[in-house]
This record gives C-alpha cells, sequence and structure tokens, in this order.
C-alpha cells in the first residue's frame, strides 16, 4: 500500500522550481539537463574500480588534467560541490541570457535541494530539480526489495512534499536511468514507479537514455500503461538520433521530446575520441528540424565533471548559448527553431499535467 | 644501413620506435591580436587552467603561442614513457627554431629529435644545414612551406637524399604540381610526405589521388580535443585509415599530433604526443586495423620516410 501526502496539489500548468511553482514563459532561456550539485562517484556498496589509487584521490589540477580527460578516473572530477564555485560557473549563463538551469542530478547522486534553493536565489536563475533514480551502478544497495509502491512513493514525496527531509521540491523526475541491453528487473521498476508518480503528481519525466534501441519503445509502453502523456517525457542523450531519421520518426511518432546533450566536454571515461561529434548532433538536429520535429527538440549541456566546468579548463554552463546554437545557425537551423528549443519547448517539457490525484 | 639524422647524431632507421611528425616543441609562433577590449585582455593573460576552454576553442592568446624547452622536457618525457622514441620538429627559423635547445632536450630525455630545414632561395646553403648543420647540429628533413621554393628542396634533395615534407595547404593540385616536379628533377616521389592530409578529407577524392602519386601522407593533427568546431574528427581520420589499410595503402601513411599550442601538450591539459600510441593506436585496432599494421604507421613507416637515401649524381 502505498502512503502519499496527504494532499497532493495541482500545479497543472506550472512548472515547479526550487523556490516554488512558477509561470512557465516566466522560465525565459532554458537548459533541460545540467548538474550543478552532483557526487557521481558511485555508492559505498558499490565502489566504481581503481577508485582507492593514489591517482583516483590527487585533486584535479594542471598537474593531473591531461590524465583525468583522457580517462583516469579522478573522485574530485566527479564531485560538484563548491558553492561559490559553481555560482561563478552558473553567472555567466545567466549573463549570455541564460533564465533557467534543469538540475536533472537526482537520488544517489548527492542531490542538494538546499544548496540548489540558495544557488538559486543567489544567482537569479530558476532551477528545476530531478527525483528517480539514475543507471543502476547508483541505485541503492536494497534496491532488490523495493517494490514499485516503494520507489513511487519517494518520488512523489519529492514532488509534493520536498526531497530528503527539505520542503525543497523536485520539479521533474530524472534523470532516470535505464541503459538497458538488456533492461533489468530494478530499471523497469525505476521506470514504472516513475510513470506512476508522474501520473499521480502530473510531473514531467526525463531520461538517462530510456533504454537502448527498440528498448525504449518498451520503456514508452510502461509509461502509458502507467496513464503518462508521452508529451511530457523527455528522452535524453540523443546523440546522432537525427542522424538515423527513420528510428527518430518511429520514436517522435510517440509524442516524446528528444533531448541533444552532453555538448562540448572536453574529455570523459572514454577519453577525448569519439565515434562522434558535436557537429554530428547538429546534423542530425537539422535533419529533425526539416522533417518538421522542430517542436519535440529540446537542449542542454550535461555538465556533470569538474573537467567540463570553465575553472577547469572546460567549456561551462554557456557553450550552448555560445558555440552550439551558431553552429545550428551555420547548418540553416531557422532562428525561430532554435529559440524554440530553448524557450516554448522546454517550457512545455517542464510543465506540469493535470495529475491524477 | 639506412640512418635517420636527429639532433644528437645519426641513427640507425631500423628499430627505431615510435615515431611522431610535424611538431612544434620550442617556438615562438605568430598569432594575431585581437581587436576588441575583452579579447584584448584575453590575448595578454599568461595561460592558465580557467583559459583552456576558450584556448581549445581558438581564442587567440599570445602566451599559448610561446612553447618553451621545460614544457616539452615534460611532454617529451611522458612520450617516453609510452614507449615514444623519435619526434620531427617542424619549427622555422622565423618562428625560433632553436636547434641548441632541441638538442638539450634529446640528450636530456632520451628522445630522438629531427630538426628540420627550409628552403631560401640558396641551394648551397640548405645542403649546408643537412650535412654540416647549424652549429654542428644538422638538419634531418627538408619542411617545405608555402613561401618557401620547392626548386631549391629538390635540389637539396637530390644532393644529399634528405627526405622533404611538404605542406600544401589543404590544396591537392598544388600537391600533385609538387610532386609532379620534384619527379622531373630525379626525386622519388616517396621522398616526399604531405602534411595536413586530414584537410584533403574535405575534398571529393579524399587523399587518394596523393598516395597514387606514390608519396606519404601525414595526419599530423591528431589528438585535438574536438568541439563544435571540428569538422573532421580523429574519428574520421581513424576510419579512413582502417580503409586505407585494408585497400593497401598503410604504407603510406604517417602520423603526429602536430603540437603548435601549450594547451595542446599534455602539461596544459592537451593530449600530446602519447595520444598516438596510448589512444589512437588501440582505436585504429578497434575499427579493425590489425595491431602490427596499426603499430607500423608510427614505426616502421616513419623510419623508411626519414632514412636518407644516397644522394642522386
Amino acid at each position: 500500500m502505498i502512503t502519499f501526502p496527504a494532499d497532493i496539489p495541482n500545479l497543472s500548468g506550472k512548472v515547479l522550481t526550487v523556490t516554488g511553482p512558477a509561470d512557465p514563459e516566466t522560465l525565459g532561456v532554458v537548459s533541460m539537463h545540467e548538474h550543478i550539485f552532483l557526487d557521481i562517484t558511485r555508492p559505498e556498496h558499490n565502489p566504481r574500480p581503481g577508485y582507492n589509487s593514489p591517482a583516483a584521490r590527487t585533486p584535479l589540477t594542471l598537474d593531473n588534467l591531461a590524465d583525468v580527460r583522457s580517462g583516469t578516473g579522478n573522485i574530485d572530477n566527479d564531485q560538484l560541490g563548491n558553492f561559490d564555485e559553481q555560482l561563478a560557473e552558473i553567472l555567466p549563463y545567466r549573463y549570455a541570457g541564460g533564465g533557467t538551469l534543469v538540475d536533472v542530478t537526482n537520488i544517489g547522486l548527492g542531490r542538494d535541494p538546499a544548496a540548489l534553493q540558495r544557488i538559486s536565489q543567489a544567482s537569479g536563475l530558476h532551477i528545476v530539480m530531478g527525483s528517480g533514480w539514475y543507471e543502476r551502478n547508483f541505485h541503492p544497495a536494497d534496491m532488490d526489495d523495493l517494490t514499485v509502491d516503494d520507489l513511487t512513493a519517494v518520488i512523489v514525496t519529492d514532488v509534493v512534499s520536498g526531497a530528503d527531509g527539505t520542503s525543497v521540491r523536485a520539479g521533474i523526475i530524472g534523470e532516470v536511468g535505464v541503459e538497458g541491453q538488456p533492461l533489468t528487473t530494478n530499471e523497469l521498476k525505476s521506470v514504472r514507479a516513475s510513470g506512476r508518480a508522474a501520473a499521480i503528481t502530473g510531473a514531467p519525466i526525463t531520461f538517462h537514455r530510456g533504454g537502448t534501441g527498440d528498448e525504449q519503445f518498451a520503456v514508452l509502453d510502461i509509461l502509458e500503461e502507467e496513464g503518462v502523456d508521452l508529451r511530457t517525457v523527455v528522452m535524453g542523450h540523443a546523440g546522432t538520433l537525427g542522424l538515423n531519421l527513420d528510428f527518430a520518426q518511429r520514436l517522435l511518432a510517440r509524442g516524446v521530446f528528444v533531448e541533444f546533450d552532453f555538448l562540448g566536454a572536453p574529455g570523459s571515461p572514454w577519453g577525448t575520441l569519439w565515434p562522434f561529434t558535436d557537429l554530428k548532433v547538429a546534423e542530425g538536429i537539422a535533419n529533425l528540424v526539416a522533417a518538421g520535429y522542430t517542436d519535440q527538440i529540446v537542449l542542454g549541456t550535461d555538465v556533470c565533471t569538474k573537467l567540463q566546468l570553465k575553472r577547469y579548463g572546460g567549456h561551462g554552463y554557456t557553450y550552448l548559448l555560445d558555440h552550439f546554437l551558431p553552429a545550428l545557425t551555420r547548418l540553416g537551423v531557422p532562428d525561430a527553431a532554435t529559440r524554440a528549443f530553448m524557450t516554448t519547448n522546454a517550457q512545455r517539457a517542464l510543465t506540469f499535467s493535470e495529475g491524477r490525484r | 644501413m639506412s640512418t635517420v639524422v636527429t639532433v644528437t647524431g645519426t641513427v640507425p632507421s631500423d628499430g627505431i620506435g615510435v615515431c611522431t611528425i610535424g611538431e612544434h616543441l620550442v617556438a615562438r609562433l605568430p598569432v594575431r591580436r585581437p581587436e576588441r577590449a575583452s579579447d584584448t585582455w584575453f590575448f595578454e593573460h599568461a595561460v592558465s587552467i580557467e583559459l583552456l576552454g576558450d584556448l581549445m576553442l581558438g581564442r587567440p592568446n599570445r602566451d599559448d603561442a610561446i612553447l618553451e624547452a621545460s614544457g616539452a622536457h615534460r611532454e617529451l618525457e611522458r612520450f617516453a614513457v609510452a614507449d615514444g622514441r623519435l619526434v620531427v620538429e617542424i619549427t622555422t627559423p622565423a618562428q625560433g627554431r632553436d636547434p641548441a635547445a632541441l638538442h638539450t632536450l634529446a640528450e636530456r630525455t632520451g628522445v630522438h629529435i629531427v630538426l628540420a630545414a627550409q628552403p631560401t632561395n640558396r641551394t648551397d646553403v640548405l645542403v649546408d644545414e643537412l650535412q654540416h648543420g647549424v652549429d654542428g647540429i644538422r638538419a634531418g628533413v627538408i619542411s617545405l612551406s608555402d613561401g618557401s621554393a620547392p626548386e631549391v628542396a629538390w635540389e637539396a634533395a637530390a644532393a644529399t637524399g634528405a627526405p622533404v615534407l611538404a605542406d600544401i595547404g589543404g590544396d591537392l593540385d598544388r600537391a600533385r604540381s609538387l610532386i609532379h616536379t620534384a619527379d622531373t628533377c630525379g626525386i622519388d616521389p616517396a621522398r616526399i610526405a604531405v602534411r595536413a592530409a586530414h584537410d584533403l578529407l574535405a575534398g571529393p577524392d579524399g587523399v587518394k589521388p596523393v598516395l597514387d602519386t606514390g608519396a606519404h601522407i601525414v595526419f599530423d593533427r591528431l589528438g585535438r580535443i574536438p568541439s563544435i568546431y571540428t569538422t573532421i574528427s580523429d574519428h574520421e581520420i581513424a576510419a579512413t585509415i582502417a580503409d586505407l589499410v585494408s585497400t593497401g595503402h598503410g604504407d603510406r601513411i604517417l602520423l603526429g599530433a602536430g603540437l603548435d599550442r601549450k594547451h595542446a601538450f599534455t602539461t596544459f591539459g592537451g593530449n600530446g604526443l602519447r595520444f598516438l600510441p596510448l589512444q589512437f593506436l588501440p582505436y585504429l585496432t578497434r575499427l579493425g586495423v590489425p595491431e602490427d599494421n596499426a603499430r607500423r604507421l608510427v614505426t616502421t613507416n616513419p623510419a623508411r620516410f626519414l632514412a636518407w637515401t644516397e644522394p642522386i649524381a
């Protein structure tokens, strides 16, 4: 039996930020997938291999930046926690015309509701906070024992009463981690609980991948079974989806948003040599626009490690506005389309629907 | 026995180890001062970690273009740890070429360095640099770039047997015409390596027209950290190489990192010289290039190209 907070408010038509409900059009320019406070060093019951080494424990500086960019595991790199540093990183986003950051850090990733509320007030930016569970390596130790209803109750409480014992409420469910290949029992529970909580509260959902290939359709089927309107669902990390129009059309036909993120990262656990570049992602976006899907596209940079911050040699939270959007323009994407990605689409994606309550 | 001419003397080309071609280790490279006030401020600021993001996106900075021996020393040490054995350095006198500093670096790090000589208008001067050196430090390769006299390069190459690196600025016609004039001077096209091969990939025929002449090509900008401004990525180069190797063109391909800014050095967060052995070769293998073939791109191939031949009488 699920125990819910007594009153589930009707937030239909509103966006829920860390400082309370807001009208969608007040959000301005929105980056849909970021992390401001984050700890991806993994929970104690599932430590990342090699994270006891001296190299992993050395703070991130110029001395080890090349190593960490090319994939050497580093604890400091995996933690975004210094309030003053983070404030200095997000202010340029506001100066560049940004209005809202969606921090999709959720349970198990060091989510910090109080710090998010404080930095929202300090920066003047709207911030929307995440809920639910990230990918399986970050699931709690007792995930096997938790039921869908157990998980649902946690998300509903995050959205209705406040997260982690605070009164700061989550405004989006995600990034819900679904790696798939194959979809695991716990991933499927997390997906179903996200859908159930979304149907109850009206909150939108955003996915980390949402499965691989056709698994994404199985994930969306589950959400529909739970009564979710797929027009409030964001499929993140879409990468070069736009270069595979057949698959993209099947996915977009379900009504979801697709999100292009993880842009401009100067390093990663896989180094800097990847099968695709930001330019390929942009070319894919141009394809989708030409095919008529402008209204289903949102963007983010997915800052999730220190080396992406300006202070640590990265491009920070402004790369999207300063460098990626102009590239879309050069590829022939109309200004009205890029404006839609950053404003009306994102605002719509964050807007609560009528919950079942 | 074939030998390569390095700043510390000749070394046998056989078994020379991992080489990288087309680097600046010690140099003061030109960079234009911007006009807008905030850009001027950035331009004058010493390179530090907070500047790296913008530097990687191409924002001009004076200090970024000044490459000092201390940074090069650390770079060569890290290259050596990754099995690196030889660097072809292409800095010109106008860019602050420093043979004595390169000699010291080679001695202290154990990494062989090949000095490049640029043809001016006198063949005898070039030949002298190759045969006797600058203060006794010999150049081991002729580096032909826009503005230098090709006929002087071919005469010197014929007189000495030194190999020739040619910068064609991505212009396929220039490559064809250079190789043709070399041929008429009796220079085997295999003694020529065309730099910046990645620039040719944007064209419809790619690098094939150059390879068909028998010349080498150098992919000499590997390991740049990608951004939205990256048009030809390392992945695309790797895929091209995999294709060329599988069609029998593997023995004409050479590789380099093309260090020309502080931020490309590992000391400033870049992938540096070690990218070739540590990242790029394994990536080629993942794309299906047999490990031995991949390794030959940075060992046997450069050794063959860099080894001096008999002078043409």
